[in-house]
């Protein structure tokens, strides 16, 4: 299964944070420089596998560790449909 | 919290997260308190598409997340769906401001389409009162229907409303209205003179005994928006007795021109001559950067009043009405001192 971000919702990067709109909601949300990356990596479809193995040759971080916080990190993001599969 | 952390940042860092763009000083109506001037001879020729969109794209590179689009009447411009189109694509959040009168049904399908955050539409109360206000007959029932239609599609509609000495009556049918149709509703009691300084319509300006009752309407607290045109009603936050306008909101005119805010006219400069960030980031010296200067200590009338602490003032009243960027408002001195002898507040 591939992951993109919602291309619907307006957003915006100001001072390496991201912060999206939901219109429906008027919501705001944030995503510090790691969740931008992360937005970044969505712009097109990819791979749950291409992200962890992306930030895990970016960061110095265990690869369980960052596989739960990722898996946990979209669970979240899907939640407010902000992603679209 | 995130909402207040953004608009800090945006303000400290002097980055237009919020514009005001009207696209056409045009309308199909005739209201008696509209605050451009009927002779626009300043003018020019409006901003194309092509212009419009140029301009749009500078926006986004500067930060500008929140678009409002007004006018005028923006649904006399043919292009204004192709423009929202634009919008979304470069993933503003924007909304339209309109009297609805052009809103059909083919349109409303095609906004709900371009991903609009909303439409905002006058209305001044029941078909007598708005008809008169806006001095075409038949204007209520069209913005009835382009309130329908909109629900219709699940675009989110907000009636805002002007209260004035004709309309003041109507105000609670048009709360019913908004809460029995699951509308949002906004009243806003600023008459603002015409742009170029005539004063004329001020007259329609609510009296103390009108403001006073609708700072003690229960159902209006949160939906009284004390500043018409600044800030595109996005939020109420203000640090000191300046406001927002130059740092982190701006207004663009049909022409090109950029204000701090489109109640604040200080002219900037013109997007057909500059682009936005050379227009918004000016070198040491300039108007825009003395403006962003101006502090609370500036004010040196406003400092010692009593009512400072409580006061919504606007600068661009100031300067328009009042004819002083760094004086009282007279409007908003008149605001505060009802709002708060409503409230018994007590001062020394």
């Amino acid at each position: 299964m591939k992951i993109k971000r919602n291309n619907k919702l307006p957003w915006r990067v100001i001072d390496d944070t991201v912060y999206i709109v939901n219109p429906a909601s008027s919501y705001l949300y944030s995503l510090n420089p790691l969740g931008r990356r992360i937005w970044d990596l969505i712009s097109k479809p990819v791979t749950l596998e291409f992200i962890i193995d992306k930030l895990y040759s970016e960061y110095d971080v265990d690869k369980e560790t960052l596989k739960d916080d990722i898996e946990e990190f979209f669970r979240i993001m899907g939640t407010h449909h902000l992603i679209a599969n | 919290m995130i909402q207040e952390e953004l608009f800090e940042i945006t303000y400290k860092k002097n980055i237009p997260l919020i514009t005001v763009f009207e696209l056409t000083n045009r309308c199909n109506l005739k209201c008696r308190h509209c605050y451009l001037p009927k002779n626009d001879k300043c003018s020019g020729s409006e901003l194309t598409t092509e212009e419009i969109k140029r301009i749009l794209s500078q926006l986004k590179r500067a930060g500008c997340l929140h678009l409002v689009l007004t006018g005028g009447e923006v649904f006399l411009r043919d292009d204004i769906l192709d423009i929202c189109k634009y919008a979304h694509k470069l993933n503003f959040d924007f909304r339209i401001f309109s009297n609805g009168n052009l809103i059909t049904e083919k349109i409303t399908r095609q906004l709900a389409e371009s991903g609009i955050s909303g439409v905002e539409i006058s209305f001044y109360g029941r078909e007598s009162v708005h008809d008169k206000i806006t001095g075409v007959r038949g204007s209520f029932e069209k913005s009835i229907n382009a309130v329908n239609l909109l629900k219709r599609y699940k675009i989110k509609v907000t009636i805002k409303c002007l209260l004035m000495k004709s309309n003041f009556n109507d105000y609670p049918w048009l709360i019913r209205y908004a809460r029995n149709n699951g509308v949002s509703y906004r009243f806003d009691p600023t008459v603002a003179p015409k742009n170029n300084g005539d004063k004329s319509i001020l007259k329609h300006r609510l009296s103390n005994q009108q403001l006073k009752r609708v700072f003690g309407d229960k159902d209006l607290v949160g939906n009284v928006s004390f500043e018409d045109r600044k800030g595109g009603g996005f939020s109420d936050w203000s640090n000191d007795l300046f406001c927002s306008g130059g740092h982190n909101s701006c207004g663009i005119d049909p022409y090109g021109n950029v204000y701090p805010c489109l109640q604040l006219l200080i002219l900037l400069g013109n997007l057909r001559d500059k682009t936005f960030s050379k227009i918004w980031h000016p070198g040491n010296g300039s108007k825009l950067t003395q403006l962003r200067k101006f502090k609370q200590d500036d004010l040196q009338v406003c400092n010692k009043c009593t009512y400072a602490e409580n006061c919504r003032r606007c600068p661009g009243l100031a300067l328009l009405e009042d004819g002083n960027l760094l004086g009282p408002s007279s409007l908003s001195c008149k605001m505060v001192k009802v709002q708060c002898d409503k409230n018994h507040l007590n001062f020394t």
